[in-house]
């Protein structure tokens, strides 16, 4: 079952109270255990995100191994209309795509979805992530290099993991 | 002991308040209409009637099977509330239902007896009016619940298949 994580925090009033303060939020930012993901290798995964402004996306990327165990690989970032990136995703892989909308009266909340992916040779995969009026849409497409069909893919989570004989 | 008398008094309090929740789809129906914070929304769309219940199923299995986690602390407290959606889809030829139940499984006393799967959020039926009609009855709340009332809409409409920021009040 997909999992969303909710925060009912307020919305970083402290940011408003001065720069040093930002700077502050910043740094403990830094010290939070997001990592960027780094690609290794061409990439072919693409994602794309049309959100509307104050949302931001992030896929976190879990390298998931034969016995279903997620182990942190980093994380992209992405907002605003049209942000895009390409990443390197070679084995089974959890992504984690959240949403995080803030507002004064209800905190941040942070809505979050899953897809396991397991990379197949000679194909390509496009993800387009869009929020608008706290409707979102989650569509990723897996394309054959060669034959140049596509399908859809449907947001299993790690639920749907299978543990694999070690070889 | 002062923590379990508090208890006792608040399960007194609850329970002379107790709350008589609709237990099944039917029971809702009949029990919005003259609910304080309820309503029931009527439109027709122009699409299939088959398609709208395809939609259903598909989105509600898409988008309707998750369970949130709401964390809200201050400098004194800190609460967590831990919720299951559960969609149900029924399709016949003379109507489509999308049943919506939502359960706070963890940070939440129910005062009276809930049904399973949880109480009752919401539930939509489609009916045929022509080949490409659909008459929609949407049995909702009219207190938040804004971002599923607008998905589910959508997915009537056929104009927005995306699915709702259920973290939104």
């Amino acid at each position: 079952m997909p999992f969303m994580n909710e925060m009912g925090r307020r919305a970083c009033p402290a940011v408003r109270a001065g720069g040093a303060i930002a700077l502050l939020v910043a740094a403990l930012c830094a010290c939070s255990g997001i990592a960027p993901y780094v690609s290794t290798g061409g990439h072919n995964f693409f994602v794309r995100a049309d959100l509307e402004p104050g949302v931001r996306a992030r896929i976190d990327v879990y390298r998931v191994d034969a016995q279903c165990r997620p182990d942190y690989r980093g994380s992209v970032a992405l907002e605003g209309a049209g942000a895009g990136e390409g990443l390197a995703l070679t084995d089974r892989s959890l992504l984690v795509f959240s949403f995080t909308t803030s507002s004064f009266w209800s905190g941040t909340r942070t809505m979050k979805r899953e897809l396991l992916l397991d990379p197949r040779r000679g194909h390509r995969y496009e993800a387009r992530l869009q929020y608008q009026k706290s409707i979102y849409n989650i569509a990723v497409r897996e394309r054959s290099a060669s034959a140049g069909g596509a399908r859809e893919l449907e947001l299993i989570g790690l639920e749907g993991c299978r543990p694999r004989a070690a070889k | 002991m002062k923590r379990l008398g508090t208890a006792a008094v608040a399960a007194a309090a609850l329970s002379a308040c107790a709350v008589n929740f609709p237990q099944n789809a039917e029971e809702f129906r009949r029990y919005v209409p003259g609910a304080r914070f309820g309503t029931v929304e009527t439109f027709e769309v122009n699409r299939a009637f088959n398609e709208v219940g395809q939609t259903f199923r598909r989105k509600a299995a898409e988008c309707l099977n998750v369970t949130v986690r709401s964390e809200s602390r201050s400098q004194t407290s800190y609460h967590v509330v831990t919720t299951v959606y559960r969609p149900t889809v029924r399709l016949s030829k003379q109507r489509a239902e999308l049943h919506v139940q939502r359960d706070h499984t963890t940070g939440v006393v129910y005062p009276g007896k809930v049904p399973s799967g949880g109480p009752y959020l919401m539930v939509v039926d489609a009916y045929p009016v022509g080949a490409a009609r659909t008459r929609i009855e949407m049995f909702r709340p009219t207190v938040g619940n804004k971002a599923l009332i607008d998905a589910i809409r959508g997915w009537a409409t056929g104009d927005n298949l995306g699915c709702p920021d259920l973290t939104k009040p």
